[in-house]
């Protein structure tokens, strides 16, 4: 760990703990990253400014930012840099701490956490619960049913599975703390377009039961492929968005 | 290279399901060769991109625990055809390998994790390996070479390796131009299509949460084989082809054109050149058909 | 001129005795030893009375006469010790006063004016270490000061005369590389008349500045000031070029150097060929031209330039195909012979200076800039001959792919420098190359739109930032960003660049006909060969060490061979001209002399106690020596021998001996030995015993006299040259006998003034206080540090930490410790009763503990003839 720098920023030593973070000082502001960086026109800042505001100490302007959340984890970044920083997993750990501190509020950083929350209850991924878990943190109903032509499809073909796999004692894997169960935060005031509102407070919520997410996936799926069964025989297309909307009724009830 | 003559088989979550076609051509096609998998038992996931979203140690307990799951079976070597997790599995590896303090720090958690006695440990090194690097590293292309019985001539291939496969950067293969697949499509017989964006981010890791990201990258990389070429895609991980073959509609979309590119997993154009059947192969769970490119080289 | 047999060998020619035994046998000469206090005005005596100091010294054993005075270092001091000597036969001299540092020069000559050999004194630094930091201590300093003066008085005891080895200078130079730095060099040495031998491995000299087109910041034709300096050194009667040639194996030492140059055939005739090129034009042979960095061809026959020095041809056998046209060609002159054998040359020499220079760095490796793959990304260096109107194209600047001149052109910096991932450090003079070559192909072709991609910009010399202001206001482009990638546009050939562009805050690409990349440079092929061979080391980049790098730029760690130019590290034109000079200066300095001293505390292997002896294949001394210094022949039944001219005397081969088959002259196994017993004779549960290295941490608590920072009383040095000396018998032997703590201090691993002692210091340390710990000693009584001159505040802290842990555990803790670790201690230490001279210190020390005397050296005196003693005062 590169504890030899005596900083004054508390969130600059916070950051040299890191795995990622660890050489952050030796960014000489090449360029090399955000020149490599395939999703850079996704972010507010790059990774080169990112590093320099990590060196400037500008926890807020940094933690709040989108940039870590739009990270491929492609390693173009890592793999090129002459000081030898790991920026990619430095994107990692600024996932983390900003999740920590209350600041992710991007979708990816739901994703995130709805994916580990299904690996630690099951000890492997079941997609279909990952796929409740997420929409029901987000909300994100339009992009929910921008995904269902394409989950049809893949529901056709076979690649979606019913049941989940599990290993035999998952709490194996829940004694790997791979998410925080005692407290989820979250952004409050999620929009219709399931974008996160800046700076909201931060709210508690328990995570819907294991049961609870069993059921509403299998009736949601169902009533969806049920309800677009019935538009696709010849239905004007306005339907779909109409069903779309007394869907979204339908989940907010049942939620409260 | 010492030949392996078994390896633990580490799945993976995504070829449970979305990429059965991939399980089940890496099975037979190892099969055929006499390259023998034992199914690693009670595997658990990972943990993709996101394991470390709470705790770091995570990054490495995760794939860890598999690799002494390895141990457990009295195997050294693990074989892992996601190139998301092979890169997770090989990483952790390496780490608890190298630093005595990591593979305390596993060994630790997993003795606590089960009864005394019962504890999974992991003591030895333990080397995870790609099947493809399998197939050009210790089974050998020239091998390979002699098993080929229904060249694949005339097919047009453009090999994408995406991130995880070759960075950061190992011993097998080029970072920024690797070649290791071509040469495997050109020992089958196909006609190797070099394109710019072979080995650029397909943005995969976005699919669910940021689609216009994934839709956009991979139309890139699809538009530059198409440009080159390619009749199809080859490639070697799960994620990449969900992208690539599932998210190629939604690319049209973005890039304003057609592309009509099959995906195939490298797998699946072995086992063809192999003389297997290919109705064992999945070409059906396609979203983007082959069979047409197929059928006119006469698969 | 003195016996050269008499210096293979360690052993004092002039003395003729051996070092260890002579002084121990009942029959030796008694000891006479002299004790001066001085009072140093009131620097001493205010804190800690001298005459006490005196009456204790003259209980000691072998001490003669006892005496203090007001200042010894003045005149009436020394004439004092002169008259002394001389009336009472005193052969041995202790100075309880000052730090080394300070006067043991001067009494050094002192004593030996009046025919005592230098070495048989000792100073008792009672002033730095004791009155000057326990001055709110006084009993306790005082106590502290007799002290001092019993371990000197232990140690000189068994000091021995030593004579400087002196060695003959062989009046002739050798310069390897012919560049410039080697060319400058060789004409300051040919112009003080010294003979030299310039041996380069290519067909001419000239090196790297014949290369290049013009050179900064002056505008200069490179080559245009360059030949008439080669010309000079092809006509100079002093200097003999022997081109086409490498070194192959050196011996021998400062002053007497042979060496073995391997004459390459050539195949041509030396003294034949006049150089008129009708070979030339008969050879069917098209080869890449290296000097051209393979752009435009040469034949199998060639010189590699027009204005080439030695103006004599070469045949590239593995291109030749022996077709015999060029025979044909020659004709009468009959210059050509396929029959010639590589020449082995003897040379004996008195210095060498390596000028080797450097290679350019291959980008290859960057995958993401596409050198090797895409036609019109090319090197600085390739760039600089395309330009050049001596160039392959005649001054024609035209890209590779199509022959066309790029209408835009971009060259990007640090391409393999500043990179951890090749090579870490800047290269130094590629900004102004750079530079310099988009000036020059502006002022070619004023259309011409170059863009410099740069992290920064160094222009630090003479003229430099000037220089970059006129690249800005001829309008070159110069944008703050590292390009990620380059791109090929199929088809054009053009090059797209991507670059993070920070100024303007987000990526950009940039479309170009052609790419310029200014690599690394790197240290020339075949240096770590020669490092080798010279047994000089070479850096962590590669390039060879300087002894010193702010004091001693040219000077390699090995006496006698110098360095110059980039083989040092890169630099420029003007750095590596001064440096050819100074090193010219520095081998004069040694060619100026018939003979060359050489300072005895070397190392000694005693023959009869080297495993090698016995069949061996022990490597340990050897792989510790940074010098070359040890001839080591593991598996040949000889045993090894130290070199003492490359000897500089760290004493870390003498540590790492696991047979303790090495000794240190003036500083042996016995005389610190005996040193450690005479401070731990008395309370030493309550010590703290420190090792110092002569330089760094010796200067530092040093320095902490000077500043007064004072520190408690109950502490002791011991000064060694290097913290390498430090043997872990040392340390166990001191907490054997009870110490309450123990300090090795030395430099800062990267200040080691032995380049390396330090840090085998280190490794030794941490493995021995792992086993101290196991055997019960608590941590904090056994440390390792580094001090630095200036750091006399962090040796007076260290000094309180270590004494405060010893007042913590207190007395009873400490002596139980010790008594839980001393039968193993003991045991590990059995070896080392077979040291020659240690046997007979522990065994009168062991003697005296059971007779509970406490200063264990008055036992030594009943044995030994008795000294006449002779009442203190002046």
């Amino acid at each position: 760990m590169s504890t030899d720098a005596a900083v004054s920023s508390t969130f600059l030593a916070e950051v040299l703990e890191t795995e990622g973070g660890r050489l952050v000082l030796q960014c000489y502001q090449c360029g090399t990253c955000s020149g490599s960086c395939p999703v850079i026109d996704e972010m507010e800042y790059g990774p080169r400014r990112m590093l320099h505001m990590i060196q400037a100490g500008m926890e807020t302007e940094v933690l709040t930012s989108r940039d870590m959340w739009r990270c491929v984890s492609c390693y173009s970044c890592a793999n090129r840099c002459p000081r030898g920083i790991e920026i990619t997993d430095l994107m990692a750990d600024l996932r983390r701490m900003a999740g920590e501190k209350g600041y992710a509020h991007d979708k990816e950083a739901e994703f995130g956490q709805a994916f580990m929350q299904t690996v630690q209850t099951h000890g492997r991924l079941f997609e279909p619960e990952l796929m409740v878990r997420y929409y029901l943190r987000v909300l994100d109903v339009a992009g929910l049913l921008k995904m269902v032509p394409l989950g049809l499809r893949m529901l056709a073909k076979g690649k979606l599975p019913f049941l989940p796999e599990r290993v035999s004692e998952p709490r194996e894997i829940a004694a790997m703390e791979v998410v925080d169960t005692t407290q989820i935060k979250i952004a409050s005031g999620v929009s219709l377009t399931g974008r996160g509102v800046e700076g909201d407070r931060i709210r508690q919520r328990r995570d819907p039961g294991q049961l609870t997410l069993g059921v509403l996936g299998l009736i949601g799926t169902a009533l969806v492929a049920l309800l677009l069964g019935l538009l696709a025989r010849g239905s004007p297309k306005g339907m779909a968005p109409a069903a779309g909307r007394g869907l979204q009724h339908f989940i907010r009830g049942r939620l409260g | 290279m010492t030949v392996g003559s078994r390896y633990a088989y580490y799945p993976g979550c995504s070829l449970l399901s979305g990429a059965r076609e991939y399980d089940h051509s890496v099975r037979a096609v190892f099969a055929h060769l006499g390259i023998e998998l034992v199914d690693l038992e009670d595997w658990s996931c990972c943990g993709a991109v996101h394991a470390d979203v709470h705790n770091p140690d995570a990054a490495v307990l995760l794939p860890a625990r598999n690799l002494a799951l390895a141990e457990a079976q009295g195997l050294d070597r693990v074989v892992a055809p996601c190139s998301g997790c092979y890169r997770n599995l090989r990483r952790a590896g390496k780490k608890v390998a190298g630093d005595k303090q990591v593979r305390s720090m596993v060994n630790d958690h997993l003795a606590g994790a089960r009864a005394e006695g019962h504890a999974l440990q992991l003591t030895t090194d333990v080397e995870v390996l790609h099947p493809l690097y399998v197939l050009l590293e210790e089974f050998g292309l020239d091998r390979l070479a002699q098993e080929v019985s229904h060249p694949l001539y005339g097919l047009r291939v453009a090999s994408y390796y995406g991130c995880m496969l070759t960075r950061p950067k190992d011993v097998f293969d080029s970072t920024e131009r690797p070649v290791g697949m071509d040469e495997l499509v050109a020992v089958l017989g196909g006609e190797v299509v070099d394109y710019p964006m072979k080995a650029k981010c397909c943005g995969g890791a976005m699919a669910i949460s940021h689609a216009d990201v994934t839709a956009r990258l991979t139309g890139n990389v699809l538009v530059s084989a198409r440009d080159a070429g390619a009749d199809i895609v080859t490639l070697a991980c799960p994620m990449c082809h969900t992208a690539l073959d599932a998210y190629q509609s939604k690319a049209e979309r973005l890039m304003g054109q057609a592309l009509d590119l099959p995906v195939l997993y490298f797998t699946q154009l072995v086992g063809l050149a192999l003389g297997l059947d290919p109705a064992s192969l999945g070409f059906s769970r396609h979203l983007v058909s082959p069979h047409e490119q197929l059928a006119r080289v006469g698969f | 001129m003195v016996d050269r047999k008499a210096v293979e060998d360690s052993e004092p020619a002039a003395a003729g005795r051996s070092t260890e035994d002579a002084s121990l046998a009942p029959e030796a000469e008694e000891l006479r030893i002299g004790v001066y206090v001085c009072h140093c005005g009131s620097n001493i005596a205010s804190v800690i009375t001298p005459s006490e100091v005196v009456a204790y010294a003259e209980t000691l054993p072998g001490v003669a006469i006892a005496k203090e005075h007001r200042y010894m270092c003045s005149d009436p001091g020394q004439s004092l010790v002169q008259a002394d000597i001389k009336e009472h036969r005193l052969n041995r001299i202790v100075v309880a006063a000052c730090s080394v540092a300070m006067h043991e020069p001067t009494f050094r000559a002192c004593i030996s004016e009046v025919g005592l050999n230098p070495f048989m004194f000792e100073m008792a630094n009672i002033r730095e270490h004791a009155s000057w930091v326990h001055s709110h201590e006084k009993p306790a300093a005082l106590e502290k000061a007799k002290e001092i003066v019993a371990s000197a008085v232990a140690k000189v005891s068994y000091s021995q005369p030593l004579d400087m080895f002196k060695v003959p200078v062989t009046r002739r130079a050798l310069v390897i590389g012919g560049g410039i730095a080697g060319i400058s060099a060789a004409l300051d040495l040919a112009d003080m008349q010294i003979e030299t031998y310039l041996v380069e491995k290519s067909p001419t000299i000239g090196g790297r500045m014949a290369q290049l087109d013009k050179t900064f910041p002056t505008m200069d034709c490179s080559i245009c000031i360059e030949a008439p300096k080669m010309v000079d050194v092809g006509k100079n009667s002093f200097i003999n070029l022997l081109t086409y040639s490498e070194v192959r194996e050196v011996n021998g030492y400062i002053g007497n150097f042979e060496v073995k140059v391997e004459r390459k055939p050539r195949y041509v005739l030396l003294d034949r060929c006049t150089g008129c090129g009708l070979c030339v034009d008969v050879c069917p042979i098209d080869i890449p031209n290296e000097f051209e960095e393979g752009l435009g061809p040469r034949k199998a026959i060639y010189v590699p330039m027009a204005q080439a020095v030695p103006s004599i041809y070469t045949i590239d056998r593995d291109a030749c195909i022996e077709c015999y046209k060029c025979v044909d060609a020659c004709g009468a002159l009959e210059a050509i012979n396929f029959a010639e054998e590589p020449e082995m040359i003897d040379l004996e020499v008195g210095t060498i200076i390596v000028a080797t220079g450097y290679d350019t760095w291959d980008p290859t490796e960057i995958e993401e800039y596409g050198f090797g793959v895409y036609d019109n990304v090319t090197t600085m260096m390739e760039i600089e001959r395309l330009h050049c109107a001596g160039g392959p194209t005649v001054g024609e600047f035209v890209r590779p792919s199509d022959g066309t001149t790029p209408k835009r052109l971009g060259l990007i910096q640090c391409v393999g420098s500043r990179d951890k991932r090749y090579n870490e450090y800047c290269s130094g003079f590629c900004c102004m190359y750079t530079i310099k070559n988009a000036l020059l192909l502006k002022w070619l072709y004023p259309e011409m739109e170059i863009t410099i991609f740069r992290i920064d910009i160094r222009t630090p010399g003479k003229s430099y930032e000037e220089f970059y202001e006129r690249a800005r206001e001829a309008g070159i482009h110069f944008v703050q960003g590292r390009p990620a990638e380059i791109r090929e546009v199929p088809g054009s050939k053009n090059l797209i660049v991507r670059a993070d562009n920070a100024s303007l805050g987000r990526p950009a690409e940039y479309e170009f006909d052609m790419v310029g990349l200014s690599t690394a440079a790197i240290s020339s092929d075949g240096s770590e060969e020669l490092a080798r061979v010279l047994t000089v080391p070479i850096d962590t980049h590669g390039f060879f060490m300087e002894s010193h790098p702010k004091l001693k730029p040219i000077d390699s760690p090995t006496e006698g061979i110098y360095l110059a130019g980039a083989a040092q590290g890169p630099k420029d034109i003007p750095l590596s001209v001064s440096q050819g000079s100074g090193a010219a200066g520095r081998a004069s300095r040694v060619l100026s002399h018939d003979e060359w001293e050489i300072d005895p505390i070397v190392a000694y292997v005693y023959p009869d106690r080297c495993i090698n002896a016995r069949g061996g294949k022990c490597t340990i001394c050897y792989d510790a020596c940074p010098y070359g210094a040890i001839d080591n022949r593991p598996g040949s039944g000889e045993p090894t021998r130290i070199i003492p001219a490359k000897c500089h005397a760290c004493g870390t081969c003498v540590a790492e001996c696991p047979h303790n088959a090495i000794t240190q002259h003036h500083f042996t196994d016995g005389q610190v030995l005996a040193q450690i017993h005479a401070l731990l004779a008395d309370r030493p549960e309550e010590k703290v015993l420190a090792f110092t290295c002569r330089w760094c941490s010796g200067m530092g608590a040093d320095n902490a006299g000077v500043s007064h920072f004072e520190y408690p009383a109950n502490t002791r040095n011991i000064m060694v040259m290097c913290a390498g000396r430090v043997d872990r018998d040392f340390v166990m032997e001191a907490f054997r006998l009870g110490a309450g703590a123990v300090l090795v201090s030395g430099c800062h691993p990267q200040d080691c003034h032995y380049i390396d002692g330090r840090q085998h210091a280190q490794v030794r340390m941490d493995k021995l206080a792992v086993q101290l710990e196991k055997l019960g000693i608590s941590p904090g009584r056994f440390r390792i540090e580094s001090v630095s001159a200036t750091e006399g505040a962090k040796w007076s802290r260290i000094m309180r930490e270590m004494s405060g842990t010893v007042r913590e555990l207190g007395v009873e803790q400490v002596r139980t410790e010790n008594e839980a670790a001393r039968p193993h201690l003991a045991r590990f230490l059995r070896r080392m009763q077979e040291v020659p001279g240690v046997a007979e210190v522990l065994k009168l020390s062991d003697e005296a503990r059971l007779q509970g005397i406490a200063t264990p050296i008055q036992q030594a005196a009943a044995r030994r003839p008795s000294a006449v003693h002779v009442a203190g005062g002046e």
